[in-house]
């Protein structure tokens, strides 16, 4: 079957989709977005996640043909999500746009610092979890930072226990989550001083 | 005697900006939070097969018969091999002993062996082919603990057996046993006023690192093959693939790809050889991918355990001695076995000065699924029996269980059971005094935190199952004992080299690093895979 859907702002296709792939396959497979990873692929791990219709979702459980004419975010398109959002915050309207699926997917580190993020556009949650130290492996982290990104969206000010509630479907091996949590607080800290002006 | 001086405080640090002992960024993170970095199952080629495994649903068996020949009438199948398929003579592998097959060859040993390997141009044709190929097993009598492993009729896990083990088993069914004998733990239980001695059951622990096994393995012009793959010690991993390839090192080029986590898991192989053979034979890119199901397959676990113990202790709470016997279950196959028997025995006694012990460790070939590495690597099993003594050698002297831990506690200059002086600073004490002191939840949280309470804050949390009226809390501490680096005694080295450039005056660094150079970056952007061949045209 033949599907159509948005992802990161840009129209995309998807020809000689079987009935059985999920989305996470398409994105991965079809379309050259690897990076929401694939771990359990039966909706435990929340490394999958991705928003649908900006709801966050394990992509791994939603069948490729559910997402017909419906938009997507990746954590390709995560950096360019929430400076749109900060903009028409800003602005006072709220718009969709996006990444064209050309630069998604040229999407690199290439003259800019790899270690500080220097240099790369990246959402406050991107830059949050490279400066607490948030990552090891990595192989969460995809997943986590939509989460924690939609969080922050709903949520300027999480306590404690709104970070663990929205992080609870992510599973994380290596870092224990501490380095997590301070990642999502600091960001939160960061945007609450970006807000007030100081 | 120390050779390196009492750290001061948590974290070291560097005086010098950029020295050794500095916190710093992860060299990668910018990569990982950007999606961009290429980890071995983000691996993409135009032309790719995708391959999987067939394992056998049995845990011992002979094997009658296999019959391939629906799975390769199947469109979209592009090759299907067994054990006949193997290029060469050398047909086994293996991290210290070569038992491994490559694929089964006559018999499987545990559930989820592989016997079979499919390539096919979608995953889920790969998948309905394996189904296909029907197998005759013949099952034979299951082995799964010490007493069916040494029993007088017991069949022999691997028969014919060469390796520089055999010669100090006292069993073929025994991989390895590590004996340590110091001062005579015999007359040294005289002096004790109490003697405890109880029987612990460990069971078997995975891994589950977050990324499954994975990897790509391209065909080279030369013959050869370029294997990209998440593990944990690429050279270790070529000594094993190439001999079974039949090729030269040389021409088995290995790239390290992103590893998703790895905990002892990825030492050895898993998918390597498989995706190998299927590329060499196809003259095609082949991808593997586990899914979660099989990664409990892919690789070993962390060995469950028998132990038993006795400790004796003086009436003022001094250990008198010690004595245990260690039995490991390695399962089919020896993959670190011997290594985890060496830490166990060698780390048996804990962080504690006992003068005489008599120490016993083994390791069993089962038909288990196999037990190799995990994180504390024989180490752990061990705390989990001698802590469980302490807290009842602590109850029978009526001594608070810290403080017996505390009057017994190794430190720097310790003799270990192998005779070894610990060197450095190991503030066993200290820890225990910190732990205990530290402020523990409120009695009946669920009524001190009155009626405004955050139910995610008390037991039971999130799932809000209870709030912690049902709940019994029990305290207990533990304290354990891991050797950095390998063990044993093992000549543990690293190397590093460092290569400065001056570049219009300015010192540079010039290395590309590596995980840029993925077969990802390599291949085209546009990607399209075809459907399944079986599937509804759209
Ligand atoms: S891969 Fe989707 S939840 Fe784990
Ligand atoms: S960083 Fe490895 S699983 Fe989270």
């Amino acid at each position: 079957m033949r599907v159509n859907f948005t992802v990161n702002g840009r129209k995309q296709e998807a020809d000689d989709v079987w009935e059985g792939e999920s989305l996470l396959y398409v994105l991965r497979e079809r379309m050259g977005l690897p990076g929401s990873k694939n771990a359990c692929e039966q909706g435990e791990c929340g490394s999958c996640t991705v928003r649908l219709d900006g709801v966050p979702v394990c992509a791994c459980l939603v069948a490729a043909g559910q997402v017909e004419g419906r938009e997507v975010v990746t954590v390709e398109g995560l950096a360019d999500f929430a400076k749109q959002r900060e903009e028409s915050c800003a602005s006072g309207a709220c718009g969709s746009g996006g990444t064209s699926l050309q630069a998604a997917r040229q999407w690199s580190a290439k003259g800019t610092d790899s270690q500080t993020g220097e240099g790369e556009e990246l959402a406050p949650i991107q830059q949050a979890f490279i400066d607490a130290g948030a990552v090891q492996c990595g192989f969460c982290t995809p997943g986590l930072l939509v989460a924690a990104d939609e969080l922050l969206e709903r949520n300027a000010e999480p306590s404690d226990a709104d970070i663990r509630e929205a992080l609870s479907g992510n599973l994380c091996r290596c870092t224990g989550y501490e380095k997590i949590l301070d990642a999502v607080r600091l960001a939160a800290a960061r945007q609450d001083r970006q807000g007030s002006g100081v | 005697m120390g050779v390196t001086g009492t750290p001061t405080s948590i974290n070291q640090g560097s005086k010098t900006k950029g020295g050794i002992g500095e916190s710093t960024l992860r060299p990668d993170g910018t990569l990982k939070v950007t999606g961009e970095f290429a980890y071995s199952s983000d691996m993409w080629h135009e032309d790719m097969l995708w391959g999987h495994t067939l394992r056998s649903t049995t845990a011992h068996a002979e094997i009658r018969s296999i019959d391939t020949s629906e799975a390769l009438a199947m469109p979209g199948v592009h090759a299907v091999l067994t054990y006949d398929d193997l290029p060469t003579e050398v047909k086994n592998y293996g991290l210290e002993i070569q038992d491994t097959p490559v694929l089964a060859h006559g018999k499987v040993r545990h559930h989820g062996e592989p016997v079979a390997v499919v390539a096919a141009d979608h995953p889920e044709t790969a998948r309905r082919a394996a189904a296909k190929i029907k197998i005759d097993y013949a099952e034979l009598p299951v082995i799964t603990d010490e007493a069916s492993a040494t029993a007088p009729d017991a069949l022999l896990i691997h028969e014919g057996r060469d390796d520089h083990h055999i010669g100090h088993v006292p069993h073929p069914n025994i991989v390895h046993r590590q004996p340590i004998v110091r001062g005579n733990a015999d007359e040294a239980a005289e002096r004790a006023d109490v003697i405890v001695s109880g029987e612990y059951v460990f069971g078997m622990q995975d891994q589950a690192f977050l990324g499954p096994e994975s990897g790509m393995a391209v065909p080279g012009e030369d013959g050869g093959v370029d294997l990209y793959v998440a593990t944990q010690w690429l050279h270790s991993d070529l000594r094993q693939i190439a001999p079974v390839l039949g090729l030269p090192e040389e021409k088995v080029r290995m790239t390290l790809s992103g590893v998703g986590g790895a905990f002892g898991g990825r030492e050895d192989i898993s998918m390597q050889i498989h995706a190998c053979l299927l590329a060499l034979r196809t003259g095609k890119p082949v991808k593997m991918v586990y899914n979660r199901f099989e990664s409990f397959f892919g690789h070993v676990h962390r060995h469950p355990a028998k132990l038993w113990y006795e400790h004796g202790a003086t009436k003022d709470g001094k250990l008198t001695h010690m004595k245990c016997r260690i039995v490991l279950d390695g399962g089919a196959y020896a993959s670190a076995s011997p290594a985890v028997v060496g830490n166990a025995s060698s780390l048996s006694v804990g962080p504690y000065v006992v003068e005489d012990v008599d120490i016993e460790a083994i390791a069993l070939y089962t038909n288990n699924p196999p037990c190799g590495a995990m994180r504390g690597f024989g180490a752990v099993q061990a705390c989990f029996a001698y802590e469980a003594q302490m807290d009842k050698l602590a109850a029978k002297l009526d001594m608070d269980p810290v403080e017996f831990r505390r009057l017994n506690a190794m430190e720097q200059g310790t003799l270990l059971p192998t005779g070894q002086p610990c060197d450095s600073p190991a503030p066993v004490a200290e820890l225990l005094r910190r732990v205990k002191a530290m402020p523990l939840p409120p009695e009946q949280q669920w009524l001190a935190a009155g009626e405004e309470a955050d139910v995610r804050a008390l037991p039971g949390g999130l799932s809000n199952t209870t709030h912690g009226e049902g709940v019994v809390r029990g305290i207990g501490y533990a304290v354990g004992i891991k050797n950095v680096g390998f063990s044993e005694g093992f000549d543990d080295y690293s190397t590093a080299r460092v290569r400065m450039e001056v570049v219009n005056g300015e010192p540079s660094r010039p290395c590309t690093p590596r995980w840029r150079r993925s077969a990802r970056a390599a291949s085209p952007s546009t990607r399209r895979s075809p459907a399944p061949s079986w599937a509804s045209p759209r």
